[in-house]
């Protein structure tokens, strides 16, 4: 049955265009910021008279279908002056165009026409797009921007609490989070155990969270995607931009390399805290390190009116260092090729490689120590057409095969020159996936999205096969049976997944519109994490004979509608359901580091969450900000745990609300403040306890999980912004040879950022442990951040 | 390994702290705990018998008094364990108990319950000797102290599950940070130390540990005491539910879960009346050592 569905899916993906003939002409170009040469995404290019419209992708490039005759053409984009062009449409069309930001006036912003950039006009759902604008203006942990922080202001993303690395994305697992910094993913997206997101803001052009109705050329995560785009770097002139802070200065530089055809950006950032903090360490802290830093370049080409070609890289590191040396980081590598073959077919192919790893180590082989490395490499490529069909369809279709190179633990140990080899054996998988989609107008105030993605994944040699039974008892570890060798690229098994994909639009008013969307999604790679918060030594493990991809399936709904004085307040009110299967549970004393067996310590079972998300925004005007709330319910089912039953999530927040503020009071003086409020994380509590051999023990007498909640938590932050001057007056020659005062733009311009993060000193509990104290078990909350955070920073740019 | 990076952290988090707060505890009926840890020393065999306690309630465990305790072993021969004073404390003091090779099966009657245990005794290999070695204050340890290395040779052949308990001045070191199990010397069953000398920190790490400083004169003393791997699996969820613990390890703590139990109880109990605890039957093997200053001499694994 459900078979014979996708099979009248996939026929009505390939008819639905083909019933619709096209006898228009094609406009097309790119849409770039005036003031840099930037490309512009999700710039809106529409008719005056509302009838056509579209917007950029993500390269920048739009095509729109156009009759015969005259029109007049709208360009828009969020803070930068509306461009109209009349054109007369004779044939196909090539426009490429700049805008231009507007003055630093802080008028009402007065769009004129038609507002297509409107949410409720999309059929996009449970996205969330912010500029680099907006995450500057929101009150940061030490003034520092920051994107990740930011997105977890927002409706339906939580974390477990300060410290926790990644994030919780509608009741999604921190590795179930597609995050993609130029395409490349990024296995740990945190610096310093979750402080501190690893993008520097400096370098980024634009974020978009999608959380559900996730297109069909996203795939290989079960909850959100997370897409960052870089800043290709000044192709008009020289600038740089940086900042100094607390914790840790940034600085960036980009310029033309050849003046509007290429260009380059390159940022980075270091901490510092051990060189401030070392006068105050003992002797025996004195050679310690600790810092993190990053490093972010990208170099773009426009080769000809067809071809463009970027290339991207990140390379990023946290390193400690007291005795013995821990360090982690990120590294990728993107290489793309823009395609145009004409005005309606675009094609971008991106190759990447990324990396992870991490690495403990103390001593070497002849004083006796030992070495620990892991590692997950993956290396891409992924071609992805958009075809303009006409402007009722737009195409989108490709394909991405991924090879996943996974060394879970290399270790030594060395002692008396003997060398002990703990190492787990490499893993091997290969992903790949071919998709197709189409959004659809279907008649005005109806839009479709529909799509489908297919697939496969190959657990290839060289490898052992474990072969398990069963468990001896449930708390215990499988049986190992057998264990079968594999040769070097065999195929030890296989897997393939049909993912459908379906969003729909439908307008109720010229001001509000419903939307629906279901999504399925596949996972191949799963984080193997049983401790509190993800942590750095988590290993990701591929999909084996023994772990099962993770699908999700989701449905979601929503009202969506404008409201106010130029229809400045933006609102959505959404409702999901998701159910996931093959979540990974751990026994009691699960080995997941240096074990060839872990998979024999693994439990399998169920999730399912739901909620409903409100989100209240406005964009523009001197009072900008939003307010969002959450209330919603993840649980997992997970083999004998909690005696077999549907369990409350470590990072299950039934109510999470975020207010955030910001108010220009002229050109110079700016505040911001956020709050956060969510209920406390759920933990397990002992009820009884008992002793053996003098070592206490804890006891749940009804070995129920996560039967208590931190207290919980919220939060204020504050930050007061005092702009430089950015433009001055200077005396020229006028064109009658007198001396006349001009405006111009200054060389240097720079800000004072103060910030108070947590205001009001609130100790919000990461967790509660238990500790016995003169004989006395009390109940202690650990608050990982228990003070006012006050913070300096000044930002510059040249 | 967790435990080593642990405390590095606790270097940048400035602004962590911690205080005591009340939270409404949810109560459980008390059961029985079974603590039976019985050996082939020279010396009394205990078993106690006590009621688990409210987890808040600053009390005592409540003893658990037995109709019978009697364990019997594979050659038929029964030892009678008595409590004169019927306080829950249940022992046998007329002979050496436990012998390599043989398997034990616990017996206790309680009113009209009867819970019973199995365990195996396996061999266990001799200690060679104790080297130390003088480390000066540093991370986690306010004081210097010595460090104390066991050196042993894991038995050849299958895999050999061990407890290494310390003690210093005849004291056994208890605390749950120096709770040691060890497969073939080294961590878990990979092979790699079969037949070989124990590795650190499994041979040093629980000394370096001790929180009162290890001082010239003192009697320090190692015991490695042979376990099945039940038991040892049981040591290691202890262990695992120790690391619970406060600070910035919270981060990195792993969700509670009950600790196992090999008493098996009566299929017709109530939940309440379902025993936790174990038993194991262990040979030991011993070495002790005053310390003296002695010069120059290192150990393997250099503690500094």
């Amino acid at each position: 049955m459900l078979k014979h569905t996708y099979k009248i899916w996939l026929v009505g993906l390939f008819l639905l265009p083909l019933t619709i003939i096209a006898q228009n002409y094609t406009v097309s170009g790119t849409v770039k910021d005036g003031a840099n040469g930037e490309t512009m995404i999700s710039a809106m290019v529409y008719t005056a008279d509302g009838n056509y419209g579209t917007a950029t992708n993500v390269y920048g490039y739009y095509a729109l279908e156009l009759p015969l005759g005259k029109h007049t053409l709208l360009f828009n984009y969020s803070g930068f002056k509306t461009l109209t062009k009349e054109i007369e449409v004779q044939g196909n069309l090539k426009l490429n165009v700049e805008l231009q930001p507007q003055s630093e006036q802080i008028d009402v912003v007065v769009v004129k026409g038609k507002r297509a950039t409107d949410n409720f006009k999309k059929v996009e759902m449970s996205t969330i797009e912010l500029d680099v604008k907006k995450i500057e203006k929101i009150p940061a942990l030490l003034g520092e921007a920051d994107v990740v922080k930011s997105v977890q202001l927002m409706p339906g993303v939580s974390t477990v609490g300060e410290g926790a690395t990644g994030f919780n994305v509608r009741g999604g697992g921190v590795d179930q989070n597609l995050i993609l910094l130029d395409e490349a993913p990024v296995f740990n997206s945190s610096h310093l155990f979750g402080f501190f997101s690893v993008f520097n803001p400096d370098a980024v052009k634009n974020v978009k969270l999608i959380k559900g109705g996730i297109p069909a050329e996203y795939g290989g995560r079960l909850s959100s995607v997370l897409d960052i785009r870089m800043k290709e770097g000044n192709s008009k002139k020289f600038s740089g931009q940086g900042g100094i802070g607390a914790l840790f200065s940034r600085l960036s530089i980009e310029a033309p390399i050849i003046k509007d055809k290429a260009s380059f950006i390159v940022a980075g950032r270091r901490s510092y805290a051990d060189v401030l903090a070392k006068p105050f360490l003992s002797d025996d802290f004195s050679d310690s390190k600790f810092y993190f830093y990053d490093l972010t370049a990208k170099v773009h080409y426009d080769i000809n009116e067809k071809n463009n070609v970027y290339l991207s890289g990140y390379f990023g590191r946290d390193v400690f260092y007291s005795g013995f040396g821990f360090d982690w980081g990120n590294q990728t590598a993107t290489a793309r090729w823009n395609h145009i073959f004409n005005d309606k077919l675009f094609l971008n192919t991106t190759a990447y490689f990324s990396n992870y790893d991490f690495r403990i180590g103390v001593g070497d082989e002849e004083s006796g120590g030992f070495q620990w490395l892991g590692q997950i490499r993956n290396y891409s490529l992924k071609p992805s057409f958009s075809y303009f069909l006409n402007n009722k369809n737009t195409l989108q279709f490709g394909g991405q095969s991924i090879l996943y190179d996974f060394k879970p633990g290399e270790s030594e140990f060395y002692q008396e020159g003997n060398t002990f080899d703990f190492s787990q054996k490499p893993l091997y998988g290969l992903e790949n996936a071919i998709y197709l989609g189409n959004e659809q107008k279907v008649k005005k105030g109806i839009i479709l999205k529909y799509g489908v993605r297919v697939s496969s994944y190959y657990y290839l040699g060289p490898s052992k096969e474990y072969i398990y039974g069963d468990r001896p008892d449930a708390n215990s570890s499988k049986e190992l049976l057998e264990i079968r060798d594999h040769k070097n690229g065999a195929i030890i098994e296989d897997y393939y997944n049909l993912e459908p994909r379906f969003s729909a639009k439908f307008d109720v008013d010229s001001v509000s519109s419903v939307k629906l969307s279901y999504n399925r999604m596949s996972q191949y790679i799963h984080l193997m994490s049983n401790t509190a918060a993800a942590t750095p030594l988590d290993f990701y493990s591929p999909t084996t004979n023994n772990v099962k991809p993770q699908l999700a399936d989701q449905i979601a709904a929503g009202y969506f509608r404008n409201f106010g004085k130029n229809l400045g307040w933006e609102t959505s009110l959404e409702g999901y359901y998701k159910d996931l299967q093959n979540q990974i549970g751990y026994i009691p004393t699960a080995e997941l580091q240096l074990n060839d067996f872990y998979e024999g310590d693994l439990y399998s079972g169920d999730g399912r969450a739901y909620g409903a998300e409100l989100l209240v925004r406005r964009n523009s005007g001197k009072l900008t900000g939003w307010v969002s709330l959450t209330v919603s319910k993840t649980q997992i089912k997970v083999d004998s745990v909690n005696n077999g039953n549907y369990y409350n999530a470590r990072f299950d927040k039934p109510v999470v609300g975020n207010l955030v503020l910001n108010y220009e009071f002229n050109k110079r003086f700016e505040v911001s403040a956020n709050f956060v409020y969510n209920t406390g994380a759920p933990f397990t509590t002992s009820t009884t306890n008992y002793a053996i051999q003098n070592i206490g023990i804890s006891h749940n007498y009804s070995n129920v999980r996560n039967n208590a909640r931190v207290p919980d938590y919220h939060r204020l932050d504050l930050s007061f912004t005092i702009h430089g001057k950015k433009e001055k007056v200077r005396k020229v020659k006028g064109e009658d040879g007198q001396k006349v005062e001009k405006t111009v733009k200054k060389l240097w311009s720079g800000d004072w950022v103060f910030s108070a993060y947590n205001a009001y000193a609130r100790r919000n509990a990461f967790t509660v442990y238990f500790k016995n104290e003169d004989g006395e078990t009390q109940a202690v909350r650990y608050s990982i951040i228990g003070s006012v955070v006050p913070s300096i920073t000044y930002n510059f740019k040249f | 390994m967790k435990k080593l990076f642990l405390g590095i952290l606790v270097l940048f988090v400035f602004y962590s702290c911690e205080d005591v707060i009340t939270v409404e505890p949810e109560l459980g009926k008390t059961q029985l705990s079974v603590d039976a840890f019985l050996n082939n020393k020279n010396e009394p065999q205990v078993i106690y018998l006590k009621k688990t306690k409210q987890f808040f309630e600053d009390v005592a465990q409540e003893v658990f008094v037995a109709d019978s305790v009697y364990v019997r072993d594979s050659r038929d021969s029964i030892y009678v364990f008595e409590s004169p004073l019927n306080d829950g404390v249940y022992s046998w003091d007329d002979s050496v108990m436990v012998s390599e090779g043989r398997t034990y099966e616990l017996v206790i009657k309680a009113d009209s319950f009867t819970y019973t245990a199995t365990s195996y005794a396996n061999s266990v290999p001799q200690i060679d000797s104790l080297n130390w070695q003088y480390v000066p204050a540093g991370l986690g340890q306010e004081n210097g102290s010595y460090a104390i290395e066991l050196v042993a040779r894991d038995l050849a052949g299958q895999f050999d599950y061990y407890w290494i308990r310390f003690l210093k001045n005849g004291v056994y070191d208890t605390r749950l940070a120096g709770l040691n199990i060890s497969v073939d010397g080294t961590f878990s069953e990979t092979g790699q130390g079969d037949g070989k000398l124990f590795i650190p920190p499994i041979s040093t790490l629980v000394a370096y540990n001790v929180e009162d400083s290890i001082k010239l004169g003192d009697e320090v003393a190692y015991e490695i005491w042979s376990i099945s791997p039940q038991t040892f699996s049981f040591w290691q969820e202890v262990s695992n539910q120790a690391i619970q613990g406060g600070g910035i390890g919270a981060l990195f703590a792993t969700p509670t879960s009950n600790i196992r139990t090999n008493i098996t109880s009566p299929s017709n109990a109530e939940l309440e009346d379902n025993a936790v605890g174990w038993f194991s039957t262990s040979v030991v093997s011993s070495a002790s050592q005053v310390l003296y200053d002695k010069d120059g001499e290192k150990l393997s694994f250099d503690p500094n």
